[in-house]
């Protein structure tokens, strides 16, 4: 069952010099207990997607399609209505745990906030709870921790802290917006394996938003694949990772360095993304396209079904390979 | 092999402020570490943020202030003088790329102007016209175009403005060129792009590079040997074949197996070897060897005293009481 479905969601920005076309006629959905990756370069609007749902958009922002959260329609509730599912059902870790904490209150009232508000507890209650979700999030020590200030722990504690925040009322649907991207190495090992225990835990879906395939393939069950706004291919792991099918995908993948096997020198993907203020007509990839021809110059290209919910956004035809 | 850059007991401390009736305390970012480098490679320098990577590398160019210990580059000594002349004489030959490629060049001047600035500080003689036809030539050779060549950075995407940060490192031609998390905040398609240019770089002039990163499957594809650090000290010096495949501390062990690899089947199969807790501060580094208080091998001696580097049979540097 899908706990989330975004149907043809246009996000689009009015800056001064004209429109940005952040995202661009993305459709998915999230199951149960699913954790869907979204990968792409910065500007692919990947973040500008979750943003969207979350109904967190800059004041410039425009959002246009459907977003259905359990059934209900996200992108028409008012702040008040939208304040109640916000880090009540849904929740959102993002990358900077520097920032994202605020740095005049304590671990406490910032954690002890959220369950007074969306479960009416009681201040003692709330913070039985709260140690408790401080423990399962693997920080030692909670019940003192629980009074320090933000800047008191380390960048991998706050992210703990951030994880265990969002999770305080049991989230059907968690979002984390590159949760490891400011964290080192080893720090990142110790959070995948948490979200990866606190998803079966509590049997929750996830967005993983990334840009490290390497955090794909560790955590992701399905995978999207975003490029200049548009969502270009979408398919589970082993369909992107082992038959992957659009060109960027396929360039993409090929352009990692791999601590596995040994290269003397890197594919590329020549030029640079395009410029979304003024995007080609046709195909945005068309510059950087091994494959490319005459149709995908111009015209809308179509996302095509290729095979058991696989699509991608190609004009290419995959029906032979 | 020619010995470029000996470096030898290098210490660099930056003392905090002191408070009325505390203790003088201080943060030992680099401490006591010797290693050479050999002209014609690229060694990789890596560890966790916090380990002293950065402030190592800049105190070789002189950006950190040396607490003890000397740099010899191609054999005179040059850190004890660190007076402004002698900088300007060996910053010649050693150059800089860093890791913020929009950041680190001069919004209010051109291309042009970024990239000849340190040729006529270094050649006042050469004429306006000679100087051109070098930043010409240089911006060729880093995949810059020429007709680009009067616009100001913020025209420019981050991995050009990293290429120009190239061309300004490499119009001296220098020996030795550092590069601090050069390729970090690109894109991966912009990211492959640039390795591939080092590299290439790296072979046409035989540049000596130290790179410094985080990410380890690109010190993977780039370095000939890699250091590896931890709260200011070495662990490991190896070729890279060893590392990656046998490397022998613990801590390589560990954070190598925590890289997460994009291949879905390798990945969940693999052991993760997960170090419990948190880099310790650098303020109060454990006693004995640094590494103890997360080790899984950690046992009294660890905790005594701290592991002297040696050398092993294949030429690597650990330094651990208990090397795999």
């Amino acid at each position: 069952m899908s706990i989330l479905e975004v149907q043809n969601l246009n996000v689009e920005f009015k800056v001064h010099d004209g429109i940005v076309k952040a995202v661009d006629n993305v459709s998915f959905s999230v199951a149960k207990g699913e954790v869907l990756g979204i990968v792409g370069e910065s500007g692919s609007g990947k973040s500008q997607t979750v943003l969207a749902i979350m109904g967190l958009l800059a004041n410039n922002g425009m959002i246009n399609g459907s977003v259905k959260f359990m059934g209900q329609e996200l992108s028409k509730l008012s702040y008040k209505e939208i304040n109640k599912i916000r880090g009540n059902k849904l929740s959102i870790i993002f990358q900077d745990p520097m920032t994202s904490l605020n740095p005049y209150l304590t671990i406490k009232s910032q954690m002890i906030e959220v369950l007074m508000l969306h479960k009416g507890m009681s201040k003692k209650d709330a913070l039985v709870e709260c140690i408790n979700m401080l423990d399962i999030v693997k920080i030692s020590e909670a019940n003192k921790r629980i009074a320090l200030y933000p800047h008191e722990l380390s960048g991998g504690m706050r992210q703990r802290v951030m994880i265990a925040i969002a999770l305080l009322c049991k989230p059907e649907l968690l979002i984390a917006d590159e949760p490891t991207t400011a964290l080192d190495v080893t720090v990142q090992a110790q959070i995948l394996e948490l979200i990866r225990e606190l998803k079966t835990e509590f049997n929750m879906g996830v967005i993983m938003i990334t840009h490290d395939m390497g955090v794909v393939a560790n955590l992701c069950d399905r995978v999207n694949v975003m490029y200049a706004g548009c969502l270009v291919e979408s398919g589970t792991i082993n369909d992107i990772f082992y038959d992957a099918k659009h060109p960027y995908t396929r360039a993409l993948l090929a352009s990692i360095p791999s601590l596995v096997d040994d290269v003397e020198r890197l594919s590329t993907i020549p030029g640079e993304p395009p410029n979304l203020m003024n995007l080609p007509s046709g195909c945005a990839f068309q510059n950087r396209c091994q494959n490319v021809h005459k149709e995908c110059m111009a015209g809308e290209i179509m996302l095509q079904s290729i095979g058991d919910n696989r699509f991608a956004k190609c004009n290419l035809d995959f029906s032979s390979c | 092999m020619q010995k470029l850059l000996e470096i030898k007991n290098l210490k660099v401390h930056f003392p905090l402020k002191k408070k009325l009736f505390a203790k003088k305390q201080v943060i030992y970012a680099v401490d006591n570490i010797s290693f050479d480098v050999y002209a014609g490679e690229i060694l990789g320098i890596v560890g966790e943020s916090g380990c002293g990577k950065s402030s190592l590398a800049r105190s070789l160019v002189g950006l950190n202030k040396i607490t003890s210990g000397e740099v010899l580059f191609l054999n005179s000594e040059y850190l004890e003088v660190a007076s402004a002349d002698n900088w300007h004489k060996y910053r010649e030959d050693i150059q800089f790329i860093f890791q913020d490629p929009v950041a680190s060049l001069n919004p209010r001047m051109t291309v042009a102007e970024i990239i000849a600035e340190p040729l006529e500080i270094y050649n006042p003689n050469l004429t306006k016209v000679e100087v051109m036809n070098r930043v010409i030539e240089i911006m060729k050779l880093v995949g810059l175009s020429v007709n680009q060549i009067n616009r100001y950075p913020l025209e420019f995407s981050g991995g050009q403005c990293q290429r120009i940060g190239i061309a300004r490192a490499l119009i001296l031609k220098p020996k030795l060129i550092i590069c601090d998390e050069s390729v970090s905040a690109l894109d991966s398609s912009i990211k492959s792009q640039i390795i591939n240019l080092l590299k290439d770089l790296q072979k046409q002039f035989n540049l000596t590079i130290i790179f410094i990163s985080h990410d380890l499957s690109v010190v993977k594809h780039i370095c000939d040997r890699v250091l590896v650090m931890y709260l200011g000290n070495i662990m490991e010096l190896s070729k890279k074949n060893i590392l990656y495949t046998k490397s022998h501390h613990p801590y390589s062990s560990a954070l190598l197996s925590a890289v997460p690899i994009a291949n879905p089947d390798v990945e969940r199969k693999k052991v993760i070897k997960l170090l419990e807790g948190e880099l310790p501060s650098s303020i109060n580094p454990p006693l004995g060897c640094v590494f103890n208080s997360r080790c899984p091998k950690v046992d009294d001696k660890c905790r005594m005293s701290r592991p002297p580097v040696s050398v092993l049979d294949d030429g690597s540097l650990v330094a651990c009481f208990y090397p795999d």
